[in-house]
């Protein structure tokens, strides 16, 4: 689950991080497993966290809610490596190279279908379900209105239920 | 919560708790480059984004019909941008690349011949057969540990030109991170015995 104790400074409760290397150094492991949840890649989550941080770092020191800011920068990232890459498998397939990318290494079968959902729907069950994130919250990190979180948790929800129970 | 909502949960909780972390690697490279940015185009910054941000908005509208246009013939031509050494090799040779910027960890070797571009291999990580033409290809999420190649956040690596490479001109491309597109750099494969 992921660890929202450090810098929740928009509502005080606990001490904004005073520096960007403390902020990164207690948010790093966080990131990272966001970041693999997001993508499905364990090899790729390492560095689409450090890209989230090194777009998080120029802003640092404007932003109120840091930790905020660098959920929503990490969905971003991720989201955008998402689509690159499937246009790279396209190309790779107009190759004649049936699939290059590596699979996603998943626990069991509600694991595999997840990463089977499009990204905005994935996105929604890993920041309800494992980042324990409220409708409203998951709409700022997705850039979207609360409305749509509803409808898209509801729709990967009928997905998972069809394809993991007879 | 249902069932289902507790099975998800507890997937998720697994994959993360697998999920492998290294220790948060060494801020120091990414401020040399921040250094080098000048005090007053950070000030300047507000103005010149929303400059830049409309000029943007008309270029991406031509990009778009340009890219779209240019599908159906084969990738665009990446930006230069990249420094190697050296830029002249023999293949199983190894050439060293820096840029002032972030990258991501693959790095591709295309060939470039009369204006056409073909992605033949993968750098790194590292490929033991050809892109193309021919598949099985072996893209394996493991990094060569022969190769010592940095992650991101790390200006400096180091490649080694496959031996299986044909004499000609090539590019060796990374995604810039910091950038957000490709940088490549020029380099001439000559016969090992040449």
């Amino acid at each position: 689950m992921e660890d929202r104790s450090v810098g929740r400074a928009v509502t005080g409760d606990v001490a904004r991080p005073p520096t960007f290397d403390a902020f990164f150094a207690a948010r790093y492991a966080t990131t990272v497993r966001l970041a693999r949840l997001l993508s499905g890649s364990t090899a790729s989550a390492e560095d689409l966290a450090q890209d989230a941080f090194v777009r998080v770092q120029v802003h640092f020191d404007e932003v109120r809610d840091p930790v905020s800011y660098l959920r929503a920068t990490t969905v971003n990232v991720c989201r955008s490596w998402h689509r690159s890459r499937e246009r790279e498998q396209d190309r790779f397939r107009r190759h004649g190279v049936s699939d290059v990318a590596s699979p996603a290494v998943v626990i069991d079968e509600v694991g595999a279908s997840m990463m089977r959902l499009p990204f905005r729907q994935r996105a929604v069950l890993v920041l309800r379900y494992w980042a324990d994130l409220s409708e409203a919250e998951i709409a700022d990190a997705l850039r979207c209105r609360p409305g749509t979180v509803k409808s898209l948790h509801h729709r990967a929800l009928e997905t998972l239920r069809k394809e993991t129970q007879p | 919560m249902t069932s289902l909502e507790q099975r998800i949960r507890q997937t998720l909780a697994e994959m993360a708790d697998d999920t492998p972390v290294s220790a948060a690697p060494s801020l120091d490279p990414l401020r040399t480059l921040q250094s080098r940015v000048d005090e007053p185009v950070r000030h300047n910054g507000r103005i010149m984004t929303l400059a830049v941000s409309v000029l943007l908005l008309a270029a991406g509208l031509v990009a778009i019909v340009v890219v779209r246009s240019r599908d159906e013939s084969g990738p665009a031509d990446p930006i230069r941008g990249l420094e190697i050494e050296p830029d002249v090799v023999t293949p199983g040779e190894w050439v060293t690349m820096t840029a002032d910027t972030v990258w991501r960890w693959e790095a591709f070797l295309d060939r470039v011949d009369g204006g056409q571009r073909e992605r033949i291999w993968m750098l790194y990580p590292a490929s033991e057969t050809f892109l193309t033409p021919q598949p099985p290809v072996d893209l394996r999420e493991q990094p060569n540990p022969a190769l010592q190649v940095s992650r991101a956040i790390d200006p400096l690596s180091t490649f080694q030109i496959p031996a299986g490479v044909e004499p000609g001109q090539y590019q060796i491309c990374r995604y810039a991170i910091t950038a957000g597109h490709e940088l490549c750099a020029d380099l001439t494969v000559r016969p090992a015995n040449g």
